[in-house]
């Protein structure tokens, strides 16, 4: 049965940001979400880290160079000659290790704290494939710095996938791209870092957010 | 299956008093939270100022002109040929040969990292302070870290009095 329709009096005077915000952070929250043991606040530093990964990488984005000759070169550039450059080549580097680390704790508190019971099965879920993303970009971040570590890395996950049963070329010339080792192969991992893997991430925290609420979480259905 | 019972309905039926104390046009009062706003205010905007000083810093990064390396004819002419002398106002390493077309300069940074490099008379090499590689007087890589050869520019005649120093062969 659906819910009857309840008009929120205090966003009735307001514009619709200060709406939105209020829903975001309301005035008056359940006393039991005020407690930092309760969550230890792992997943919205996450989401913190995502936000910064998002924008350090949109300034490193405009000196980075796709290809196997210029990659390494252009990163050591970035860091080592534009001004600030280490200072967000660092942050993202960082932020991206923290953003692992603080899904996998956020993770553990879920299953020490059971909140993958009913009714939050389904947020287990669509948490569990975040976090599959979150290393899969983590991963191609790495491969894009395209130093020996990068390379090896790159030769390990190919071959991984090719050995799987039936489909495993396939999935890694989608994956990976040709496999005679090209520029285009460092393209390809440039695009599930910087556009399909965030914006898979992006729409499935979304769903992850609002199905918090919806289950009763951290600030209740409001 | 949920049920209305796992969620106890929350009342949206607020005092009035309340009510009224949620909206926002009730002038803060309380110094102590006004001053704190204050404080926050100025530490944000510094934090933003500081980096948005950085962030433009850094995107325009590489929009430097070009640089002007320019030599003297007469200095030029000072020096000794197959000796290479540092030139800092073109930020270049010139070798002269026996006329113009012969003569080399050199980028004065290490192709490694960027380091300035020195010449070392006793060994006849160029060496980088930073990392040890060395270059022969052409700007061949004789030991690592670095992998390519010095940047090489060309001397060209500008006018009678001044040589341009340039990564543009003479000609073009
Ligand atoms: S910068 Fe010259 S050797 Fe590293």
């Amino acid at each position: 049965m659906k819910k009857p329709f309840t008009p929120i009096l205090v966003s009735a005077s307001r514009g619709s940001f200060t709406a939105f915000l209020e829903h975001i952070h309301p005035r008056l929250v359940p006393e039991i979400s005020t407690r930092i043991s309760f969550t230890f606040c792992l997943g919205g530093l996450a989401t913190l880290m995502f936000l910064v990964e998002i924008f350090t990488g949109a300034l490193l984005l405009l000196y980075y160079y796709p290809s196997l000759s210029n990659a390494y070169p252009s990163i050591q550039r970035v860091t080592y000659y534009a001004p600030f450059g280490f200072f967000f080549r660092n942050l993202h580097y960082w932020g991206g290790q923290f953003m692992v680390i603080l899904v996998v704790l956020h993770m553990v508190r879920v299953f020490w704290t059971r909140s993958y019971l009913p009714p939050r099965r389904f947020n287990w879920l669509v948490g569990s494939i975040l976090l599959v993303l979150v290393f899969l970009v983590d991963f191609t971040g790495y491969l894009l710095v395209w130093d020996e570590r990068a390379l090896w890395a790159w030769t390990i996950a190919r071959n991984l996938t090719e050995k799987i049963p039936l489909l495993g070329n396939k999935f890694a010339l989608v994956i990976f791209g040709p496999s005679d080792m090209d520029d285009l192969c460092l393209i390809r991992l440039y695009a599930w870092h910087i556009f399909m893997l965030p914006a898979f991430l992006v729409g499935l925290m979304s769903l992850h957010y609002w199905k918090i609420r919806k289950d009763g979480g951290i600030f209740t259905p409001l | 299956m949920r049920s209305a019972a796992n969620f106890p309905p929350i009342s949206l039926q607020l005092p009035e008093s309340l009510t009224t104390a949620m909206s926002n046009d009730i002038p803060q009062t309380n110094s102590k939270r006004s001053f704190l706003k204050l404080v926050v205010l100025f530490l944000g905007g510094m934090v933003g100022l500081f980096s948005s000083w950085g962030i433009v810093r850094f995107v325009f990064f590489g929009t430097k002109p070009k640089k002007n390396r320019e030599l003297s004819r007469e200095a030029f002419n000072s020096m000794k040929q197959g000796e290479p002398a540092f030139v800092p106002q073109a930020e270049s390493w010139v070798i002269r040969g026996r006329d113009l077309s012969s003569s080399l300069a050199l980028d004065d940074r290490c192709s490694h990292l960027g380091c300035r490099y020195k010449w070392n008379q006793e060994k006849r090499l160029f060496e980088c302070p930073c990392h040890g590689s060395e270059f022969d007087i052409d700007g061949n890589v004789k030991r690592g870290p670095a992998s390519r050869p010095l940047a090489r520019l060309f001397l060209t005649e500008e006018s009678d009095q001044l040589l341009r120093i340039s990564d543009q062969p003479p000609g073009k």
